[in-house]
């Protein structure tokens, strides 16, 4: 009688987990599918923004404006790579701290987690000049300008918080 | 009483064993192995670790941000 009361409990348990696994597996792979279908959009709305500034930046009489705003076209990504990698090596070395540090480490390491979510989601960003007119390029650079710097500003503060939470730790 | 004889014949044959093989068979090492000084290497104290972690701070990118502001300015 026992025995058989263990091999019921046990089909049981084994048909529940493998349910539960397939419905994490689905989640996943809808999760995942999403993601992708996001990215692939994002490629296609920077592609067409690209052909759009080309187009644009082709009709500008003034060479050397001409001439700078290609020049800060390349320069914004380069800065965001730069300032990118920069935190992603601050947060790596913020973990290896956090590894000689004993106590409570959970908190400090979630808040290096979210930095570097944040900053990994940052460094795929591409910048691209969206120019209206000649007379207006003052404006389209800035606007750019200011979007990166709010954008990097933003993901520096989480990479501080970061710091912070280590810096506890070591009081 | 005969198997406590047995045991005492036993022990008093290993004792008899170790001696011997102590005396006549074990060498003493003539000579010392050098003298090595091992000094064990600091660990890193909590302020190595505020230093460290100081490394990590910097003007987060505001030297990038006034060369792009300063390129702009042609324009």
């Amino acid at each position: 009688m026992k025995i058989i009361f263990v091999v019921l409990a046990f089909l049981f348990v084994s048909t529940v987990h493998a349910e539960f696994r397939t419905d994490v597996k689905a989640t996943r792979a809808s999760n995942a599918a999403e993601i992708k279908e996001d990215r692939l959009k994002l490629k296609d709305d920077i592609k067409e923004r690209r052909a759009d500034f080309k187009l644009k930046i082709a009709k500008i009489k003034d060479e050397k404006k001409k001439a700078i705003v290609e020049k800060l076209d390349i320069r914004f990504n380069e800065v965001n790579a730069k300032r990118t990698a920069q935190m992603t090596k601050h947060l790596d070395r913020m973990s290896e701290i956090l590894g000689k540090v004993t106590g409570d480490t959970a908190s400090a390491g979630s808040a290096i987690e979210i930095a570097r979510e944040a900053v990994t989601a940052q460094g795929e960003k591409t910048y691209v000049i969206t120019i209206s007119t000649e007379a207006n390029l003052k404006m389209d650079v800035g606007k750019v300008r200011s979007q990166l710097e709010a954008d990097l500003k933003a993901v520096n503060e989480l990479v501080k918080s970061a710091r912070e939470a280590v810096k506890s730790l070591l009081k | 009483m005969k198997k406590i004889l047995i045991v005492f014949v036993t022990i008093l044959a290993l004792a008899v064993l170790v001696f011997v093989g102590y005396k006549k068979l074990y060498l003493k090492p003539s000579e010392s192995l050098p003298i090595v000084l091992i000094q064990p290497t600091p660990s890193a104290t909590p302020v190595d670790l505020k230093s460290e972690l100081n490394a990590t701070v910097d003007d987060g990118g505001q030297a990038d941000f006034d060369t792009l502001s300063q390129d702009a300015s042609g324009l």
